[in-house]
């Protein structure tokens, strides 16, 4: 397996946030246990360790506030579909009340021929043809 | 008023209905998850929730098994410069209590955001014999809630919180003062 390289270590390290840290990515971060965190992703790449595994690890270690966005798994879940569902129901609820404008206004006109007034209106008006 | 406007009305509160009660169970949820992570922290007098530690050494740790003690929790990481001479003295005091206090008190120390190499090194350059594990996820440190180290928190023999450092201990003495305050009082609670 060769040495891996700075880039490659940084490309895995730049995925993860420093666990002492406010959002620093761990390629970033200048702190001494950062550099200890990327010797050791450099070891794990030389292991010929995959992406995915030194993450796993790394979660697995110091929790998913190492990760740049919060794992799709149990409640974390509302916050991927919560959004999405919300503005799809915003949308049927704008639409079934636009759909229901233009009936209002049919409703209207059949309740105008019902009316006494206007019946007998029309009534004087046939006299008159 | 006509049938269909009637109907599309239920239509409209219905919707209406299942929107806010969506919006109040993502609410919920987003409580919930909240509280699960953002924990109070621990007062002194108070009973931090149990924990294991599973150690360097493969041994598995569990608070609610150490009930009868005075457990001294040391929060430390290799690349804390101030634990460097802290765990100095508190492995002193650990050798002191094995032989003046034999099974009444026991230190834990706890590797914070460290890696597990350069957490055995420093266990290994400084000494330590005391039994020392990883914080795994960051679960022990959550309860705790630990944001520096070195940190130390001292139990009483019923697991009540009687005494915290927040930083390092500058000598021997006081870490004695507070596992032997932490001892008497758990002697006159005991009476």
């Amino acid at each position: 397996m060769p040495e891996p390289s700075d880039d490659d270590v940084n490309r895995v390290a730049s995925q993860l946030y420093c666990p002492i840290c406010d959002n620093v990515s761990l390629d970033v971060c200048p702190l001494e246990a950062c550099q200890t965190w990327r010797d050791l992703i450099r070891e794990q790449l030389a292991l010929g360790w995959s992406e995915r595994e030194i993450t796993d690890y790394f979660v697995a270690q110091y929790g998913d506030r190492v990760l740049g966005a919060p794992p799709a798994r149990g409640l974390n879940w509302v916050l991927y579909l919560a959004p999405p569902a919300l503005i799809l129901l915003g949308l049927i609820i704008l639409l079934s009340k636009l759909r229901r404008q233009p009936q209002k206004q049919r409703t209207t006109g059949d309740l105008d021929i019902d009316d006494p007034y206007l019946e007998l209106v029309d009534r004087d008006l046939r006299k008159l043809d | 008023m006509s049938e269909s406007t009637v109907k599309d009305h239920k239509t409209v509160n219905l919707w209406a209905i299942v929107a806010i009660a969506g919006l109040v169970i993502v609410l919920v949820l987003i409580g919930i998850r909240l509280l699960q992570n953002d924990a109070s922290p621990v007062m002194i007098g108070e009973q931090p929730r149990d924990f294991s530690l599973s150690t360097y050494t493969g041994e598995v740790i569990n608070m609610t098994d150490l009930r009868g003690k005075v457990v001294v929790v040391n929060f430390w990481a290799s690349w804390c410069t101030t634990c460097v001479e802290e765990s100095v003295l508190l492995e002193e005091a650990w050798q002191y209590y094995q032989t003046a206090q034999p099974g009444r008190v026991i230190f834990l120390g706890v590797a914070y955001m460290d890696t597990e190499p350069a957490s055995r090194a420093f266990l290994d350059q400084q000494g330590i014999s005391f039994p020392s594990g990883p914080d795994l996820r960051g679960e022990i440190s959550r309860i705790y809630q630990v944001n520096s180290v070195p940190e130390t928190f001292i139990l009483d023999t019923e697991g009540n919180l009687r005494h915290l450092k927040i930083g390092p201990y500058a000598s021997i003495n006081e870490i004695q003062s507070a596992v032997d305050a932490t001892l008497s009082f758990s002697i006159e609670a005991a009476q």
